[in-house]
């Protein structure tokens, strides 16, 4: 029997409405996470992966399902099943008055640490953050990254078994998300840490998880490790094809599919407004086919035909993005 | 408790680190008060104690039949409160007794504190204050001795309610208060005098009931006129009670107008400051939400309640420290200011803590029960800031003194009152510790529960 480091099943998270109706956030999930691997939870925004470690951790109370930390109930047994875990909550949930080891020193003290015990594992984190050299400023002097490395110190204070990163990455530049990643695999490689972590990034969960759960609206629709997942999707390309604000018919769509051999699906991802960032993208035709490059001339052919301009082609091969396409229709940015 | 510690010590630290904070809890009450006091005393110069301050008496009391002869216990308050030469003569029949005080004891200074001018209108005398010709008005109603005399029927003797209006300027509040602490004084030796004379009316007629033999022999003492009782001893000035309210009246006449305003404005603007420490630290639990760090709080190894109860005494020893620097520093101020080292709170060091911890009680209760029914953070912010400025108008902290009965809706009364009791060297503020505590108590037990509620904590 494997060793799960958590065990979660049938979490249901579910809220009323002001109008008594009630939305459910979470619609039963069961994960099985293994020690010392990295578990992502990869979903797009609002699909409940925050819900979903809220509830594995003990922030939220589940309305149906438990889960085991460790073989501890968080329902049952929270604090026993607390102490086996760190949080790296999304927010910078620090303390910006005060200093980097400040803010190590009070959360150790809660975990139990004082004296030099607390000195000692202080000094750790701060170098294995890389912070010993502003460890006295104040956080609120520090950048979006550097803060973002205490947040995951103050989870690895009190050496957990497991920790929970939520989307850890969220709002900094590329170097020092570079450096977190980097960090998180050496949470496992170096001192074999079980980590669950959540990102709506593609390239993140590829990058780190031994395992994936892919999310959408509450339920996991897939799971497994990357290979597993995508030979979902069978050995296909995508082709994307940009073309702006122009308005795709769904007819163009079905005579892609007929347009060349290995063309198995053809699906269109209108232009948005405005994204997360606030940034407006391109409309987007996505063409599923086995042997991709031979099959782009008859696609673009057909694409001509309909009067639509291409701005880009892109040929990429399987990735978790597209089985996230090809189980839900949707990009991962919707 | 070591965790609720822990997370009380952060508290406190982050608190003092803000330095709007700081502003608020120390600094502008401490300058307000002190400004005030120099201003109102004349800015350095050594003005001279209050004393001699106009006041009006206009006696309107037609007296009673006590059944020992006619009594005008209006008389008594004139005679108390006139020089004895001004007085005209007495009504009460004279007590050997108090001729025997008299002769002993200086006579009640009275006199020395007011200039009183006896009026028979009324009406004229309430115009007084208000062109400023006198600071208060002393009106005795026309009932006041036959409402205070024992009603005696067969079945016993009872007493009825009165009231003395004391019509004060609101421009002297001090003058105000000393008026209102005066008649106050007064008015409980006369009430104590009639008590004792119910008492022992009232134990007669319960003898005579029981004991047919001694039911004959006082009626007929009562048909024949033998039974004359002497009750004037119970109205005298000169005699006992009127003394106990000399001792804070000495002890505030030996301060200099500077200290006496200082800890009149100090400990009202203390009290009042108090009510937004109390408020901004338990606000801080919406702000830890906000910031994530209350999440991480509820995910440590510790029970959630942990957290509430440690908002709540955060915000309570916020407020002890912040009054206990407060009136350390006026302290230290009109040290300075008087060329010596003195404490202006008064001889008991410890009822002078007790008051303060009382007050924290009832001002965090007070808080947590506004923050716990606020739908949101700015809610409560606004509310708030307009409950406290109320609270602070009823308690006398904008220089304004209102009736006791309704200044006492707010602990900044009961606190700033206790604290110029002790001040005066007065150390009888078991009232104002009891209805600070019970004001507190319930509060904060109703409060914190509602701020449970609101907080939104499981588990909690």
């Amino acid at each position: 029997m494997p060793d799960w480091m958590v065990e979660a099943t049938g979490l249901v998270k579910t809220y009323q409405r002001r109008d008594g109706s009630t939305v459910a956030a979470v619609q039963g999930i069961d994960l099985h996470i293994r020690r010392g691997e990295i578990f992502s939870l990869l979903g797009p925004n609002g699909a409940g992966k925050t819900t979903t470690i809220a509830m594995i951790s003990g922030l939220i109370a589940p309305t149906r399902g438990d889960a085991k930390i460790g073989g501890h109930s968080i329902t049952r047994e929270p604090l026993a099943a607390k102490r086996l875990m760190g949080v790296v909550p999304q927010e910078i949930a620090l303390y910006l008055e005060l200093s980097a080891r400040q803010n190590l020193e009070f959360f150790g003290r809660l975990y139990g640490l004082s004296g030099r015990e607390l000195g000692r594992r202080v000094d750790e984190v701060l170098d294995f953050i890389d912070l010993t050299e502003r460890q006295r400023d104040r956080l609120d002097t520090f950048s979006g990254g550097m803060k973002r490395r205490v947040n995951i110190g103050v989870g690895l204070l009190h050496r957990p078994q497991m920790v929970y990163m939520d989307e850890p990455t969220v709002g900094i530049d590329p170097q020092n998300r570079r450096r977190i990643l980097d960090t998180v695999k050496r949470l496992r490689d170096e001192y074999s840490l079980t980590i669950l972590y959540t990102t709506h990034l593609m390239e993140e969960a590829q990058e780190l998880s031994d395992q994936v759960a892919i999310v959408d609206q509450g339920r996991i629709i897939a799971r497994g490790s990357q290979g597993e997942l995508t030979q979902q999707v069978g050995e296909q390309d995508r082709l994307i094809f940009t073309v702006g604000q122009q308005k795709v018919e769904e007819a163009l769509l079905r005579r892609i599919e007929q347009s060349a051999e290995g063309v198995t699906r053809a699906l269109y991802d209108a232009p948005a407004v405005g994204d997360a960032d606030g940034a407006a993208t391109a409309g987007t035709i996505t063409v599923f086919a086995r042997r991709g490059r031979r099959a782009l001339p008859g696609i673009i052919l057909a694409i001509n035909d309909a009067s639509l301009e291409i701005g880009s082609v892109e040929v990429r091969e399987p990735d978790l993005e597209a089985v996230f396409l090809h189980l839900t229709g949707r990009a991962l940015r919707d | 408790m070591r965790h609720i510690l822990i997370m009380v010590w952060n508290g406190l630290y982050i608190s003092n680190l803000d330095r709007t904070g700081f502003i608020i809890k120390f600094v502008t009450p401490f300058l307000l008060s002190t400004i005030i006091a120099f201003a109102f005393s004349g800015l350095g110069s050594s003005l001279p104690v209050i004393e001699a301050f106009p006041v009006a008496l206009v006696n309107l009391d037609e007296g009673a039949d006590s059944g020992g002869g006619p009594v005008n216990l209006g008389d008594t308050f004139v005679q108390v409160l006139l020089p004895a030469a001004d007085a005209g003569p007495a009504a009460a029949p004279v007590c050997p007794a108090a001729d025997a005080a008299a002769g002993s004891a200086p006579p009640v200074a009275i006199t020395d504190l007011l200039t009183t001018t006896r009026l028979n209108d009324a009406e004229e005398a309430r115009a007084g204050v208000r062109s400023g010709l006198y600071q208060a008005a002393i009106i005795i109603p026309p009932d006041f001795s036959r409402r205070l005399s024992p009603q005696v029927s067969a079945t016993g003797a009872t007493l009825a309610g009165t009231e003395i209006e004391i019509y004060a300027s609101g421009a002297s509040p001090l003058q105000g208060s000393i008026v209102r602490s005066l008649v106050q004084a007064i008015s409980q030796q006369l009430v104590t005098g009639n008590v004792t004379i119910a008492a022992t009316l009232q134990t007669l007629i319960d003898r005579a009931g029981s004991d047919p033999a001694f039911g004959l022999a006082f009626a007929a003492a009562g048909a024949s006129g033998t039974f004359q009782p002497d009750f004037a001893c119970a109205f005298v000035p000169a005699l006992n009670t009127v003394t106990v309210a000399r001792e804070p009246l000495d002890a505030v006449q030996q301060r200099s107008v500077f200290v006496q305003i200082l800890t009149l404005f100090g400990a009202a603007q203390a009290a009042f400051f108090a009510l937004f420490t109390a408020q901004f630290a338990l606000l801080s639990l919406y702000d830890e939400r906000k910031q994530g760090t209350l999440q991480r709080l509820l995910v440590v190894p510790m029970p959630a309640w942990y957290i509430v109860a440690a908002k709540l005494l955060t915000a309570f020893v916020n407020v002890v420290v912040q009054l206990t620097v407060l009136l350390l520093a006026l302290t230290l101020v009109a040290s300075l200011r008087e060329g010596q080292v003195m404490f202006i709170w008064g001889d008991a060091p410890l009822l002078v803590l007790l008051t303060i911890m009382a007050l924290a009680l009832s001002v965090c209760g007070i808080s947590a029960l506004l923050v716990g029914l606020a739908r949101t953070p700015e809610q409560a912010r606004l509310f708030g800031s307009l409950i406290n400025v109320g609270l602070g108008a009823l308690g006398g902290s904008f220089g304004f003194v209102l009736p006791a009965a309704i200044a006492g809706v707010s602990p900044i009364y009961w606190g700033s009152e206790a604290f110029r009791q002790l001040a005066g060297g007065n150390t009888d503020i078991g009232l104002n510790l009891l209805v600070l505590l019970l004001q507190g108590g319930i509060m904060f037990v109703i409060g914190s529960w509602f701020f449970v509620r609101r907080s939104g904590i499981k588990g909690a």
